[in-house]
């Protein structure tokens, strides 16, 4: 979490704490740019967490954040109501990553091939003791984008915005303008591909 | 959300894994912890995405640093900053947008002025190069979602009013029968794509 509000005095960050998403927005519409700390504030780490899923790179990922905010506040027009604030912004975010990654490629942070077997045991991964295995979570993490990348980008987009983003079926149906059925259609088999690459790292 | 299914028989797949998510609700939620009882085997199911999702909480990314935050939402806001110029841009632009429509009406009128008689269709292809080809609207504006844009487009898009034509028919060549020499620049004979046929301009009904 963003520690402080840039550029806001403690009564306006006080006062803003107190207003709805759409009150904040109408605010900003009518020229009031001190409500972006908020909204910043609000919304900043989930869209964050999406983009470092999608990118794998912190640089990245905050470029993609800031991408996300810039198109979401400019296009307020197109933004109808139809679903929260939220889950439009978290949606225009992964869609900003997304076009980031085409155009950069994705950049992981941490190299597997120095990795020992026991280290990629996929048993390991999925048992509550995960930490006493001795499998760090920068590794773990670096297998999991790695499993990641076996998705289809909108099963990719579906399953982070839910596992990443926090958004509930609902809410990631908003999103991507899908049905809730197509949600969980493709969290499943999105499950089950993560669960057939890591399976296939298991030391058997 | 609700699934209101009684789940006398196995819940689908997709179903366990909502109920393993916390996503159900009801008796939808009601009809799975009950077959779940009586099916204690597939619990192993349910706790597989459980764990799945436990793992992938446990491999978030680190926070950026308070330095790294406060520089993205500077450039937020420096990027949504209103731009300032010496001048009332806003009235240059309406005047300048005002004078390129003109100019762009003009364009597609006087033809329609100055074009030889209707009557006037070629009789036999000529050597000439075919005209031009020039952009024309094929969809309206509802029609058309922009899903993505490159940034640097942003100030270079336009989308307008599509022209008022008449009624549009995509014919081949060879659903044409030349009557009578019309436009000498017209070379028909390549033509195999299908084309556009405004039956005003050529004296049509």
């Amino acid at each position: 979490m963003p520690s402080g509000r840039i550029g806001e005095d403690v009564s306006d960050s006080a006062s803003h704490e107190l207003l709805s998403d759409q009150e904040l927005l109408s605010q900003f519409a009518h020229g009031d740019r001190t409500v972006l700390d908020e909204l910043f504030h609000r919304y900043s780490k989930p869209a964050y967490r999406v983009a470092y899923r999608l990118l794998g790179h912190e640089e990245d990922a905050l470029d993609a954040v800031q991408e996300g905010f810039v198109k979401a506040l400019t296009h307020l027009a197109g933004f109808e109501g139809r679903s929260s604030f939220k889950t439009w912004l978290l949606r225009v975010v992964s869609n900003a990553a997304l076009d980031l990654g085409r155009q950069r490629g994705r950049r992981e942070t941490l190299s597997l091939d120095g990795l020992d077997r026991n280290q990629l045991s996929a048993a390991s991964l999925l048992t509550p003791d995960e930490a006493d295995r001795g499998l760090e979570r920068a590794d773990l993490r670096a297998l999991l984008n790695q499993a990641l990348a076996t998705l289809s980008d909108v099963q990719r987009q579906t399953f982070i915005l839910h596992a990443d983003a926090g958004l509930n079926y609902r809410e990631v149906a908003e999103a991507m303008n899908i049905s809730i059925g197509t949600v969980m259609s493709r969290l499943y088999y999105a499950r089950q591909k993560l669960r057939a690459f890591l399976t296939e790292r298991a030391i058997v | 959300m609700r699934y209101d299914e009684q789940q006398s028989s196995r819940p689908s797949p997709e179903q366990l894994a909502a109920y393993a998510d916390g996503e159900l609700e009801g008796p939808a939620h009601q009809a799975v912890e009950t077959w779940l009882t009586d099916h204690p085997d597939a619990a192993l199911e349910v706790e597989q995405h459980r764990s799945l999702t436990r793992a992938w909480k446990e491999s978030s990314a680190p926070e950026p640093s308070a330095e790294a935050w406060r520089h993205t939402l500077r450039a937020i806001h420096q990027r949504l900053q209103p731009r300032r110029h010496p001048f009332n841009r806003r009235w240059l632009g309406v005047a300048l947008a005002g004078l390129t429509a003109a100019a762009v009406v003009a364009a597609l009128v006087a033809p329609r002025f100055l074009a030889p008689p209707a009557s006037v269709i070629p009789t036999q292809p000529v050597t000439s190069a075919p005209p031009e080809e020039e952009p024309f609207p094929v969809v309206e504006a509802h029609e058309v979602i922009i899903i993505s844009m490159n940034p640097n487009d942003s100030e270079a898009l336009v989308v307008a009013q599509p022209l008022q034509l008449s009624e549009i028919q995509l014919v081949t060549h060879e659903d044409i029968e030349i009557i009578e020499k019309a436009n000498p620049n017209i070379k028909l004979e390549d033509w195999g794509t299908p084309m556009i046929v405004d039956p005003l301009a050529f004296g049509g009904k």
